[in-house]
């Protein structure tokens, strides 16, 4: 009977184990409020967020770390519009949109210098128009506070603002002392304007009367600090009057609309002054801790806008029975598997400078079948800096095809005949020092070995996956990939720790390559697909420290130049930045494979600049 | 025969402390208790049963795949998720590995952890509990207090920071468990030595004036070790089991290294496009080899335990 305890002890420690990590997979935060058109006439929609990311903050003026989807594309614009929108409600093209946007095209004049916009009537929630003065309001803030707004581009448009003003309530005049490209600056400046209630949101504390604090540098700071201070008490958005005040179509429901959990109870504006009132009666985003919970929610109905993981996609079909349209949803951004031009392996900084290496790594990456396989045909590929999907024009005919195709011969080639003796599936080794024609290249000693590392994020099989068709694919050819797995923050951390630095300042944690995710970049809500954050000198996303002059000197060209010389270099620009390889190039996966109940109506398309417009859908009953 | 050989005769185990008063206690008397042991442990069915499932799988995984030829280190997209069939009687993964050799593969891995973990807890343990009840006084109740500490934090939340702070590799991994592991050894080899220091022999051999070292090593720690194989079997198990959920929560070793736990996620990750081939063998090859390991652990107990003897 003992023996028999121990037996059935042994098996129970193994099924807890499995137990306790599928709980750990599975827990999924409350998301069993769904109810269906339960509420008036128009009905309740449920949507997913992203597995582990909850909305983190609401006042529309974010910083870095609170830029994702959760924030700036699912939450914030549904109450507070920006001026000028961008995506569309039935087509997925990162272009802007000027029926929903709340001002007419801008007027340039001045040579270009001065920008003019010209608002249409909107109301705040209060039932007071919005004005321009609610520009001025919002720009004050930003100005005063660049450092803690997530679209300052160091030595971008906004330190080259020469005045703006309100000369009228629906005319917006921003002055400028250096002249843009018109799309450039449209794209990725104007963009950016969002009018907040002035009328509400101008006081330094709860207690404190509505003012013009904003109007001075040390005002404005306060009256930022204050809002700021409101945004991070999640536990109050929603008894906090001053959100409630919005020119969106939604609002947030009074002391229930919100749970720090990340559960988000959206409910129309009555006042809401602009195109697609909603025809809903409430609108619920849920938090997931995993993809796998959101599956399952899915599955038992509790969702009808979520969606399905990759690994997945084998059981489509069952879903698809139950009544859901199986839909990909592509972003507007780019995958790229990061390279450390300043990592703590000194001697891998001579390598990777050598630009046939470059090739030789990117020609082993087979873009093709990665999405046919392992994404499940549900990806798209990357060949430079202008996302290959949606089509624009943007894009290079020449960047429109793999400039370096998958092919292990010539990567083998390109090795051979720069001096290094192949070990299939061992770690090739330089034979012919030097700088010549036919040697290993510069900084390069005889027996160097061709070994890099990769760091990666743990929990997503497609990378996995990826990483692992990868390393063998290099094995081939000799190019020995060591491999680390760490969670999302921990690849980020290590992968920008030399940002900025010389190389004998890194830490030893730092990799070669880095992968965070895919997409790895986005171009939301700075529209305009150039790269200068990722591609210029001290980019904010180039934690390799990549740096070229010609690559530099035409990202200015870019934005400054007219408009026909300007889609010229950019396309000469795209061109030059996919053959130099400044990453490697990976698949984009698609955003997310999303699942539409058939109950859900008026979901055409979806936008790739990740907006979402559950004012224009109706649910059938 | 020297009184200090003799000692080490009894601290052996090959006489009870009476038997040195006897002129005729070393004369031949039969079996001795290694072949005592050894038949007890042959009638026992269940430990023979666990021996024999941890003899196969440590062939399949080590002399398997010398028979079953798979390219193990080269991924084939052409043939990913595989059903079982001819060429793969246990199908493909998700990168196109033949499962049934990456189940031999994973299981090199698992066992030489289970293994060099178990062996480098049982020895941190046998040392630390030894030497603090042979020292007793403060020496005893600070190194207890070290362990009772460590014991209150939870195993598994343990090994994840410590998995967590190290970049894990199959060699760290090793390291890490067998850290985690020594404590209730410790524990165990503690209760086992505060009753042996207190017999004859060992106050026979202070007398004589061996040096403590000596005495621990000579006269305390061999009658410990039957407690300490015991121990040892069921490190193991935990060890492989530790492993597999370190793996399973994504901070096991990464590729190309591969276990059965880290086959086991990435099989549920399919679990709902059907890929039952991808799931069940390695959590069945975990299960088994846990099972034996404390099947083998139980009849080890069984049969150095005279009070348990069936005979």
């Amino acid at each position: 009977m003992r023996r028999l305890r121990k037996v059935l002890a042994s098996v129970t420690a193994v099924c807890t184990v499995g137990a306790l990590s599928t709980a750990i997979g599975v827990t999924a935060a409350d998301a069993s409020s769904s109810h269906h058109g339960s509420k008036s006439d128009g009905g309740v929609v449920t949507f997913a967020e992203q597995p582990g990311f909850p909305p983190t903050y609401i006042f529309p003026l974010y910083d870095g770390a609170n830029s994702g989807n959760n924030d700036i594309t699912y939450l914030q614009p549904l109450m507070w519009l920006p001026l000028y929108w961008f995506g569309h409600p039935t087509n997925s093209a990162a272009t802007i949109n000027y029926k929903l946007s709340m001002a007419d095209p801008p007027v340039f004049s001045d040579g270009g210098k001065t920008i003019t916009m010209k608002l249409k009537h909107y109301d705040w929630s209060t039932g007071t128009p919005v004005t321009a003065r609610d520009l001025v309001f919002w720009l004050n803030l930003v100005l005063n506070e660049k450092t803690n707004f997530a679209g300052t581009v160091p030595g971008g448009w906004m330190t080259h603002v020469a005045s703006y003003s309100a000369p009228s309530a629906d005319t917006f005049v921003l002055k400028l002392n250096k002249v843009y490209n018109q799309t450039y600056l449209l794209y990725n400046g104007l963009s950016l304007l969002t009018p907040i209630p002035q009328q509400a949101w101008d006081k330094t504390s709860a207690s404190a009367a509505i003012g013009t604090y904003d109007k001075t540098s040390a005002g404005a700071k306060a009256v930022y600090t204050y809002l700021n201070a409101r945004s991070e008490s999640l536990s109050t958005w929603d008894t906090t009057a001053l959100w409630q005040v919005v020119d969106g179509p939604w609002h947030l429901q009074p002391k229930t609309g919100f749970q720090v959990t990340g559960q988000v109870i959206l409910i129309p504006n009555k006042k809401y002054s602009g195109p697609n009132k909603p025809k809903i009666s409430e609108f619920e985003e849920l938090p997931f801790t995993s993809a796998t919970a959101e599956y399952d929610a899915l599955r038992s109905g509790t969702v009808d806008y979520g969606y399905v993981p990759t690994t997945d996609l084998g059981a489509l079909g069952s879903l698809k029975a139950s009544g859901f349209t199986i839909e990909p949803w592509y972003e507007w951004g780019d995958t790229i598997l990061s390279i450390l031009f300043s990592s703590s392996n000194t001697k891998y900084d001579s390598l990777i400078d050598q630009l046939y290496i470059r090739q030789a790594m990117d020609s082993l990456i087979d873009q093709p079948e990665y999405i046919k396989t392992i994404l499940g045909g549900y990806g798209t590929p990357t060949y430079g800096p202008v996302p290959v999907t949606p089509k624009t024009n943007f894009l290079a005919s020449a960047e429109k095809k793999n400039p370096y195709p998958y092919s292990k011969s010539k990567a083998k080639k390109l090795l051979t005949s720069h001096g290094w003796t192949i070990h299939s599936g061992g770690t090739d080794v330089c034979s012919k020092p030097g700088a010549g024609a036919g040697e290993c290249g510069k900084g390069i000693a005889a027996g160097t070995k061709l070994a890099v590392s990769l760091m990666y994020p743990s929990g997503f099989p497609d990378l996995d996956n990826e990483v692992q068709v990868l390393r063998s694919a290099y094995s081939a050819v000799g190019i020995h990939l060591t491999l680390s797995e760490a969670p999302e923050n921990t690849v980020l951390t290590d992968a920008f720790a030399c940002f900025d630095k010389p190389a004998k300042t890194c830490p030893a944690s730092t990799p070669d390559l880095a992968l965070w995710s895919s997409p790895s970049f986005t171009y939301v809500p700075i529209y305009y697909p150039d790269g200068t954050s990722m591609f210029g000198c001290g980019g904010t996303v180039n934690p390799g420290n990549y740096c070229s002059k010609a690559v530099n000197a035409e990202l200015t060209a870019i934005e400054t130049e007219g408009n026909s010389a300007s889609m010229k270099t950019l396309y000469k620009y795209q061109e030059y930045v996919a053959r130099q390889l400044p990453d490697l190039w990976l698949p984009n996966a698609a955003y997310q494979i999303s699942a539409i109940s058939s109950k859900l109506k008026g979901v055409p398309a979806q936008d790739s600049t990740a907006h979402i417009y559950p004012s224009t859908w109706t649910l059938k009953s | 025969m020297s009184f200090r050989e003799l000692l080490d005769v009894e601290a052996a185990g090959q006489a009870t402390p009476g038997q040195l008063a006897s002129p005729t206690a070393f004369e031949p008397r039969g079996p001795t208790s290694w072949g005592i042991t050894t038949r007890e442990f042959l009638h026992h069915h269940l430990g023979m049963i666990g021996a024999t499932v941890i003899l196969v799988m440590i062939l399949f995984s080590f002399v398997g795949p010398l028979l079953y030829h798979t390219n193990q280190s080269a991924t084939n997209l052409l043939q990913i998720n595989l059903p079982p069939g001819r060429g793969h009687p246990l199908g493909t993964d998700q990168v196109g590995y033949d499962v049934l050799g990456r189940l031999m593969v994973a299981g090199q891995s698992s066992l030489e952890v289970g293994l060099a973990a178990a062996a480098i807890a049982v020895c941190i343990g046998t040392v630390w509990g030894a030497v603090s009840a042979f020292a007793g006084g403060w020496v005893d109740s600070i190194m207890m207090r070290v362990v009772d500490a460590l014991i209150a934090i939870p195993t598994v939340l343990l090994v994840l920071l410590l998995a967590a702070i190290v970049t894990p590799s199959v060699l760290t991994i090793i390291c890490v468990l067998g850290f985690v592991s020594w404590l209730i050894t410790a524990r165990l080899v503690r209760g086992e030595v505060l009753v042996l220091r207190t017999l004859d022999y060992v106050s026979a051999a202070k007398l004589a004036g061996d040096r403590p070292v000596r005495i621990v090593l000579r006269h305390i720690v061999r009658n410990v070790i039957g407690t300490v194989a015991v121990q040892a079997t069921f490190e193991v198990a935990n060890a492989i089991l530790l492993l597999a959920a370190l793996s399973f929560l994504g901070l096991g070793p990464p590729p190309p290294a591969v276990n059965w736990g880290g086959m086991l996620t990435t099989g549920l990750n399919y679990i709902f496009d059907g890929y039952w081939w991808q799931i069940y063998p390695a959590g069945v090859c975990i299960v088994l080899t846990v099972v034996a390991f404390n099947l083998l652990g139980d009849a080890t107990r069984d049969v150095l335990d005279v009070r348990l003897r069936s005979s």
